[in-house]
C-alpha cells in the first residue's frame, strides 16, 4: 500500500497541524497576518507537492479513494479556491474585529480537506466523511463573527438545514447497504446491474437526490441558502457559493455516475426536472432582491440549476462539461465576492445601492464585476461563455432540447439583476465620494480571477482537451 | 413467543415512546432525558442484533455524551426560558396549526408508509448466519486496515468540531492569559 | 430470532419519528435532538443489516461508529452555536426556528 498518491492530503493535513500548534502559541499582536501567510504557505506547498507527485490513477486503501481524471480535477480547484479565500479574509477579518483570526484560517483548510477527500472518495463511508467534514466547518465558519446577529441566524438554520439533510442522505445511504450489502461505490454499481430497479432502490436514491440537493442549494431543497449566505461573513459566504457547493457536486458524480450507473435514466430525468425549477426560480427571485448578497446567493441556485444540466444529459460529455462550467463559475464568482468583499470592508451594508458611482470610485474594481458579470451570463469570450455551450451541447445531445432552451431563456432574465448592478455603478451618482481604498491582497484577487475569466475564455480549447483527456471513460 | 422477541417488543416499544415523548415533552429537559431513554432502548436492540460492542459505544456516545452535553448546555445558558421551555408553544396546540403541524405529519407519515410498504416487497438477501462470537476483534482489525483513511479523517472532524466549539463559545477574556 | 422486517418497521418508525420533531418543533435544541433520532435510526438500519445481510463482514457496524462520531462532533459545534446565540440574543432567538419558512 503506497501513500505516495495522497501525499498533497498528508502534506495539507500535517500544515493545518502544524498552523493549530502557531494559533495556541504565537502570541504576538499580528495573529492575522501570520496565520494567513501560513495558510497560503500551507496550499502553496499542497498543490506543489500535487503537481510533482507521479500521476496515479486507480483504487486506493481497499477501494476508499479513487484517484481519477476527475478527482485530480477537483485536488487542484479546492486549493487554488483556499488560496482566494484565504487572501480575501484578512482584510475582513481586522475591519469586522472577529475575535479569534487564527482558527478562521484553520478550520478553513479543513473544510478544504474534506472537500479534496469528497472528490476522490470511492466509497459511501469516505464520501460521507469528508462531506462532514466540509460540512462542521462550515457551520463554524458561517458563524464566525459572533457579534453579529445575522451570523448567528445564518449559522443556526445552515447548521439544522444541513444536519437535516445529512440524516436523509445517509439513510439512503443505509437502504444501498442494505441493498446490495456492499459501501464501495465500485461493487454498488456492479450489484445494481444485477438487481435491475426495483422501488426500494429508486426511493433510496431518491433520499441520495433529496440528501445531496439540500447540499448544492437546489429547489426546493434551498430555503436555508438565502439566509447563510447573507448572514455569513463576506468571504465565508464567497467560500460557500463555489467551495462546499463545487465538492457536493464532485460527491454527485462520484455516486450517481460511479455508483448508480445502471440507474442513469431513473435519476438524469430527476436531475432534469430539479434543474428546470431550480434555475428558473432562482433567476426569478434574484430579480427581486435588495441585498447583494441575497442576490448572489439566488444567483447562485441558478447556477446550481445550470450544472444540474451536466448530471440532466448524463453522459460523460454532460460530466465534462460540468467540470468545465465549475471552474468557470468558481473562478468568477470568487471574483464577484472579491469585489464586494472590498466595497463591505468600507460600507459595510452589502446593499444593492452601495455600488453607486464604484466606476468613478474604483474604475478598476467596476470594470472588473462587468466582466465578470458577463462570464456569469454567457456572453462570448468569457470563461462562463464555453462552460454554458458544452452544457448546452451536452444537452442537446442527450435530446434534451427543451432543457437547453430553458437554460438560454434563464441566462436572458439573469441580465436583469446583474444589470441592476451595473447601472448602479456606472449611472448613478455615488452616495460616497472619493476613491474606495482597496486593501493589495484583493485587487490581487480580483486580477488572477479577472485572467483566469479571460484566459478560459479565450484559450478554453486546450483546457478542453485536457479535461476530456482525463475524464475520458476507459 | 420466543423470549428474544418479547425483548426486542419491549425495547422497541421504549425506544419509540421515548422518542415519540422528545417531541411532545413540555420541558426540554424532560425531552432531552427521554431522549437518553431512547438511546439506552437502541442499546438494547444493538445487543439484540449481536452487536455488542456498539451497544457499549451507543451506551458512552449517546447516552454518556451527548445527551450529557444536550443537558448541560440548556442548564449552563443561564437563559430561563431554555430551561423551563416555556417559549416553545404546546406541543397540542402546535399539531392543530394547518401549517406548521399538518405539513410535518404529512411528510413524517408518508415516508413512513411507502418505506415499510417497499420494504414488505423487498426480496432481501438475508441469511442468517450464526452470530460471530468475537466482533470486537473484526472490527478493530478492519478498523485499522480496510477502514485507515476513514479513521483518520473522523479524527480530523473530531479536531474541528473541538477548535470550533471553543472558538465559538469562548469569552473575550480567555485569549489574554 | 428475530425478522430482519421488524427492525427495519422500528427503524422507519424512528426515523419518521425524527422526521417529524425536525420539522415540528420551533426549538433549535429540540430540532437537533430529533436529528440525532434520525442518526439513530440510520444506526439501527445499518446495524440490522450488518447482522443479517453481511453477517460475516463488520463493515455496517464500522459505519455506525463512523455515523456516532460525527455525530458528537455535529452535536458539539451545534450546541456551540446555539449557546453562543442564546447568550447574546436570549433564549427566544432559538426559539423560533421554522424549518419549514424560507
Amino acid at each position: 500500500m503506497s501513500y505516495l498518491p495522497i501525499l498533497p492530503e498528508i502534506v495539507l493535513t500535517a500544515a493545518i497541524l502544524f498552523l493549530t500548534l502557531v494559533v495556541v502559541f504565537y502570541q504576538g499582536e499580528n495573529r492575522n497576518g501570520v496565520m494567513m501567510t501560513g495558510t497560503i504557505f500551507g496550499l502553496s506547498v499542497t498543490l506543489l507537492t500535487l503537481a510533482f507527485v507521479p500521476p496515479f490513477a486507480g483504487y486506493l486503501f481497499s477501494g476508499m479513494l479513487t484517484l481519477d481524471g476527475m478527482a485530480f480535477f477537483f485536488r487542484w480547484l479546492f486549493p487554488a479556491v483556499g488560496l482566494f479565500v484565504a487572501f480575501m479574509a484578512r482584510e475582513f477579518l481586522e475591519v469586522k474585529k472577529a475575535e479569534n483570526p487564527g482558527e478562521f484560517y484553520v478550520i478553513l483548510l479543513l473544510a478544504i480537506l474534506g472537500m479534496m477527500l469528497m472528490a476522490s472518495s470511492g466509497d459511501l463511508i469516505t464520501i460521507y466523511l469528508g462531506l462532514e467534514l466540509t460540512s462542521i466547518s462550515s457551520y463554524i465558519l458561517a458563524g464566525y463573527l459572533r457579534e453579529d446577529p445575522k451570523s448567528g441566524e445564518a449559522a443556526i438554520k445552515y447548521f439544522l438545514m444541513g444536519a437535516l439533510a445529512s440524516g436523509v442522505l445517509l439513510f439512503g445511504m443505509s437502504l444501498f447497504y442494505g441493498l446490495t450489502g456492499a459501501t464501495n461505490l465500485v461493487s454498488i454499481s456492479g450489484i445494481l446491474h444485477q438487481v435491475g430497479a426495483p422501488p426500494l432502490v429508486l426511493a433510496a436514491m431518491v433520499f441520495l437526490i433529496i440528501g445531496l440537493g439540500f447540499k448544492v442549494a437546489a429547489v426546493p431543497f434551498h430555503m436555508w441558502a438565502p439566509d447563510a449566505y447573507e448572514g455569513a461573513p463576506t468571504p465565508v459566504t464567497a467560500f460557500f457559493s463555489v467551495g462546499p457547493k463545487a465538492a457536493a457536486f464532485a460527491a454527485i458524480i462520484r455516486v450517481f455516475t460511479d455508483g448508480l450507473s445502471s440507474l442513469v435514466w431513473e435519476w438524469s430525468l430527476a436531475f432534469a426536472v430539479l434543474a428546470l425549477i431550480t434555475m428558473t426560480l432562482g433567476n426569478l427571485t434574484a430579480l427581486w432582491q435588495k441585498n447583494v448578497k441575497r442576490m448572489l446567493a439566488y444567483s447562485s441556485i441558478a447556477h446550481a440549476g445550470y450544472i444540474m444540466v451536466g448530471l440532466a444529459a448524463g453522459t460523460w460529455q454532460g460530466t465534462v462539461a460540468m467540470l468545465l462550467y465549475l471552474l468557470a463559475y468558481v473562478f468568477t464568482n470568487l471574483g464577484i465576492f472579491a469585489v464586494v468583499t472590498a466595497l463591505g470592508n468600507r460600507e459595510g451594508k452589502d446593499e444593492l445601492t452601495d455600488f453607486t458611482g464604484l466606476s468613478q470610485r474604483s474604475p478598476y474594481l467596476a470594470a472588473a464585476l462587468v466582466v465578470f458579470f458577463l462570464s456569469l451570463i454567457g456572453i462570448p469570450f468569457t470563461a462562463g461563455f464555453f462552460g454554458k455551450f458544452l452544457l448546452f451541447g451536452a444537452a442537446v445531445q442527450s435530446g434534451l432540447v427543451w432543457l437547453a432552451l430553458v437554460m438560454a431563456v434563464n441566462s436572458a432574465i439573469s441580465v436583469g439583476y446583474y444589470y441592476t448592478v451595473v447601472r448602479n455603478m456606472y449611472l448613478v451618482a455615488p452616495k460616497n465620494k472619493g476613491a474606495l481604498p482597496v486593501a493589495g491582497e484583493l485587487k490581487l484577487v480580483v486580477t488572477v480571477a479577472l485572467l483566469v475569466t479571460l484566459i478560459l475564455g479565450l484559450f478554453f480549447e486546450p483546457v478542453l482537451g485536457r479535461l476530456v483527456a482525463f475524464t475520458l471513460p476507459g | 413467543m420466543n423470549l428474544q422477541l418479547l425483548a426486542f417488543m419491549i425495547l422497541s416499544l421504549v425506544t419509540l415512546g421515548a422518542a415519540f415523548k422528545v417531541i411532545t415533552a413540555r420541558f426540554i429537559t424532560h425531552a432531552a432525558l427521554y431522549l437518553a431513554l431512547s438511546f439506552v432502548g437502541v442499546a438494547g436492540l444493538f445487543l439484540l442484533l449481536n452487536a455488542d460492542f456498539l451497544a457499549a459505544v451507543q451506551l458512552l456516545v449517546y447516552v454518556g455524551a451527548i445527551t450529557t452535553m444536550l443537558i448541560f448546555a440548556v442548564m449552563l445558558s443561564q437563559v430561563e426560558e431554555i430551561r423551563q421551555g416555556a417559549a416553545e408553544e404546546g406541543f397540542w396546540r402546535r399539531i392543530l396549526s394547518a401549517r406548521f403541524g399538518v405539513i410535518p405529519l404529512a411528510v413524517a407519515a408518508a415516508l413512513a408508509g411507502v418505506i415499510l410498504y417497499l420494504y414488505r416487497f423487498a426480496n432481501w438477501k438475508a441469511v442468517p448466519v450464526a452470530p460471530d462470537p468475537n466482533t470486537t476483534r473484526s472490527i478493530g482489525q478492519a478498523m485499522f486496515t480496510t477502514y485507515l483513511i476513514p479513521f483518520e479523517v473522523a479524527s480530523l472532524v473530531l479536531l474541528v468540531a473541538m477548535i470550533g466549539a471553543i472558538v465559538l463559545t469562548m469569552k473575550k477574556e480567555d485569549r489574554s492569559r | 430470532m428475530i425478522p430482519l422486517f421488524y427492525v427495519l418497521v422500528v427503524s422507519t418508525l424512528l426515523f419518521a419519528l425524527g422526521v417529524y420533531g425536525a420539522l415540528l418543533s420551533t426549538n433549535a435544541i429540540r430540532i437537533l435532538m430529533s436529528i440525532e433520532m434520525i442518526l439513530n435510526a440510520v444506526n439501527l438500519n445499518l446495524v440490522g443489516f450488518g447482522r443479517y445481510i453481511t453477517p460475516s463482514d463488520p463493515r455496517g457496524q464500522i459505519f455506525a461508529i463512523f455515523v456516532m462520531t460525527v455525530a458528537a462532533a455535529e452535536a458539539a459545534v451545534g450546541l456551540a452555536i446555539i449557546l453562543v446565540i442564546a447568550r447574546r440574543y436570549g433564549a427566544a432567538a432559538i426559539d423560533r426556528v421554522r424549518m419549514l419558512k424560507g
